[in-house]
């Protein structure tokens, strides 16, 4: 194999041109590099000094540097409770959460993300660097190939509005890897849920929007026992797992099913602040 | 490729290929308190403080390390000159075959720097990435929050 040349740049301005390169790729805490394997990689770009670990709260938008490591961005936004910062503090190992980055996590969308899941929820906007510059959808980005392409991923934005949320991760153990996990933001007033998102990742294709229990659920009003109507929307659930972890697609299809209807409860017992959450 | 770094307060050059792992690099220098175990990030025998934060130095890519301050358990103390954790691991009877000690106590460092009064329920996750298969982790335990007491009373 042929030596991987490092490029170290200062400035963001310098990185278009060194991802032209072909077969250079962003290096930020270098797990995903490492685990993805490195035959097809002839030269890493260090983007460690181009000032990309920062939180920043403007105008009902947080926005957080992509280089931040999931330790730094839990610890950035716990104050608030955010459901994000939760997911990140129940994801692998300390050291671990040291290392991978916001960044690096997002380009390499493993199906254990506990980053993802939340992103989607709150349907997060990035800010790339490169040979497609701009502002893009995370969704977007996700199923346009041309845009992960000689791209650097500087920051990811949310809207803070407050929603009610919960996070789950389907494990053996607190550090396994999540086999799925499932994601539900809302919004009520009053008994009424005015807007509802829910996500699972780690099924096939490797994430879905829940539309069909989303559509039953919004503009809804809450009877005092939900329990019938979350029964209901957990029913509507339609996707297919691969078989992973020595689980079976049938089992982590129930599984889902069961777990869904939990976690749409967990998030209407949450008081509606900055986006708080459970996460179990 | 060539550069330098920064090992227990000593500047050193070095060579090292580009797709190296600090680990293999930090042993190849001598560096052999910085065990090798899962290279997957899973056991924490090869933990280190890179520019102070705990990382699995088999996860980082020695490349990306050039010009940074990295401190192994020799850098906290020696057999001589021990670190009141590495004191209070002994004392507490937390070290048995010894392999996973290097980064419990570095994980440990880790925590204090951080919080120097844990409580049980903090000390567990922030252990989370360190696998002893001797202990049962109840001494390990014991000795962190000895070594919080030791380390609050020299404060």
């Amino acid at each position: 194999m042929a030596e991987i040349q490092w490029y170290f740049p200062n400035e963001l301005e310098d990185v278009p041109e060194i991802l032209t390169q072909e077969g250079v790729i962003p290096h930020s805490g270098g797990t995903g590099i490492l685990w993805g394997g490195m035959t097809r990689i002839r030269g890493l770009m260090d983007v460690s000094r181009l000032g990309l670990k920062f939180c920043r709260t403007q105008d009902g938008t947080i926005e957080l540097g992509a280089v931040l490591s999931y330790g730094e961005a839990a610890a950035a936004l716990a104050e608030s409770g955010h459901l994000l910062s939760r997911s990140l503090r129940a994801a692998a190992t300390e050291p671990l959460r040291n290392r991978i980055s916001l960044g690096g996590s997002i380009s390499m969308f493993p199906y254990w993300s506990d980053l993802m899941g939340p992103l989607l929820a709150h349907e997060a906007e990035l800010s790339l660097v490169g040979a497609k510059s701009g502002t893009w959808a995370l969704d977007e980005y996700l199923q346009n190939r041309d845009l992960r392409q000689n791209t650097l991923i500087s920051s990811i934005r949310l809207h803070d509005l407050p929603w009610q949320g919960a996070y789950y991760r389907h494990t053996r153990t607190p550090t396994d890897r999540p086999a799925f996990s499932i994601t539900v933001l809302l919004r009520r007033k009053a008994k009424r849920i005015e807007e509802i998102r829910a996500v699972v990742v780690g099924c096939a294709g490797r994430y879905r929007r829940l539309t069909g229990a989303e559509k039953m659920l919004q503009g809804t009003d809450l009877p005092p026992d939900p329990s019938q109507l979350l029964e209901e929307a957990a029913q509507q659930l339609d996707i297919d797992f691969p078989a992973r972890m020595g689980f079976s697609p049938e089992y982590l299809n129930a599984c889902a099913a069961v777990e869904l209807k939990r976690t749409l409860a967990s998030a209407l017992e949450t008081s509606p602040k900055s986006t708080p959450g459970s996460v179990s | 490729m060539t550069g330098t770094l920064s090992i227990n307060g000593t500047e050193l050059r070095v060579s090292l290929r580009g797709d190296e792992v600090l680990l293999d690099l930090l042993r190849d220098l001598g560096y052999t308190e910085v065990k090798e175990g899962c290279r997957e990030g899973a056991c924490g025998s090869c933990l280190v403080l890179l520019e102070g934060v705990l990382v699995n130095s088999c996860q980082v890519l020695a490349a990306s390390a050039l010009g940074r301050e990295i401190t192994t358990v020799k850098g906290l103390g020696t057999f001589h000159q021990p670190h009141p954790i590495q004191e209070a691991f002994v004392e507490t009877g937390a070290v048995q075959c010894g392999f996973c000690t290097p980064g419990m106590v570095l994980a440990t460092f880790a925590l204090l720097k951080k919080n120097p009064h844990p409580t049980e329920e903090q000390i567990r996750p922030a252990l989370d990435g360190n696998l002893c298969r001797c202990t049962g982790y109840v001494k390990i335990i014991e000795a962190v929050k000895l070594a919080a007491e030791r380390m609050a009373s020299d404060a």
